[in-house]
């Protein structure tokens, strides 16, 4: 069991990486049960481009997420924000969280990691895609709900002043 | 039995000229200077891993109950839609009331467009 600490996917020669390299990579780091991030400084935007797509798909064919329950980092100087992936410049600038100092544990650490790995195994098998879509969803509902209510509550207000300018 | 008692230097040097006093203290103490010195979180260092381990149980517990259970609820017995469809009912009534009022002749709406009518638009004709 690892403790969930930041560790670094790499990706030996980037560019020439097909789906199939990209999902092995993926499972064998066990992205989704630790926090992780992939450094892609040798990559120029296009390559970079290219590169999120792939693993985008890959993350969608092994069922994981990319948010929950632990994030993955794009480490790059080309974006600073992407509609999907969490971006940063360089590895310091990671939310500090994740990094501690990773040393033997004691039966009670042991303990508390194992049910770490279990109630993230447990989130991980969830149908993480189809919930963040349905939030999604829910999201522009309770949008289209309080518009109504602002709307509701302003002519409340003009007919209840001139119900007291008619009394 | 004499207690010893391990200090950093910076602690040491404050110490200095009370050497004496310590002698009059009823349990004898052994004053040492810590070789290297002592980091200040050495004691927390054991804990530090035991409390993330701890909060990332809260953390990921919170996730768990939020997947599992809240936004299970939610795609079964959300009131959203039926909220939507009552406040839009509710939108339509007090607007046509609304509107019922502001017809009236005698409403405030109306004798401030006379008002205009009679200050802007009647002057020119006549």
């Amino acid at each position: 069991m690892k403790i969930p600490i930041y560790t670094e996917v790499s990706f030996e020669d980037c560019n020439q990486l097909n789906l199939n390299d990209i999902k092995k990579v993926l499972e064998k780091a066990q992205v989704g049960l630790t926090p992780s991030y992939i450094a892609t400084h040798q990559l120029d935007l296009t390559d970079l481009l290219t590169f999120l797509k792939l693993l985008g798909q890959a993350i969608d064919e092994l069922n994981l997420s990319e948010r929950f329950p632990y994030p993955l980092y794009i480490i790059t100087d080309h974006l600073s924000t992407h509609p999907r992936f969490f971006m940063a410049k360089s590895v310091e600038a990671l939310p500090l969280h994740y990094f501690k100092k990773a040393k033997r544990l004691k039966p009670k650490e042991q303990l508390l990691l194992s049910k770490v790995v279990f109630t993230g195994e447990k989130i991980n098998n969830v149908d993480l895609p189809a919930k963040l879509i349905f939030l999604r969803r829910q999201a522009v509902l309770n949008r289209e709900l309080a518009t109504l209510c602002h709307e509701l509550a302003s002519y409340e207000t003009i007919l209840e002043q001139l119900q007291k300018a008619s009394e | 039995m004499v207690k010893k008692i391990i200090l950093t230097p910076d602690k040491m040097s404050s110490l200095k000229g009370f050497e004496e006093t310590l002698d009059l203290l009823d349990e004898p103490v052994d004053l040492h200077e810590a070789k290297g010195g002592i980091t200040p979180d050495r004691g927390n260092d054991n804990y530090q891993l035991y409390n993330y381990l701890e909060s990332e149980i809260e953390r990921l517990n919170a996730l768990d109950v939020f997947f599992t259970v809240k936004i299970s609820n939610m795609e079964n017995h959300s009131p959203t839609q039926q909220l939507i469809d009552l406040q839009r009912i509710k939108l339509e009534q007090t607007r046509q009331t609304l509107v019922s009022l502001l017809k009236n002749p005698s409403s405030p709406f109306m004798r401030r467009l006379e008002h205009l009518w009679n200050t802007a638009i009647a002057k020119d004709e006549s």
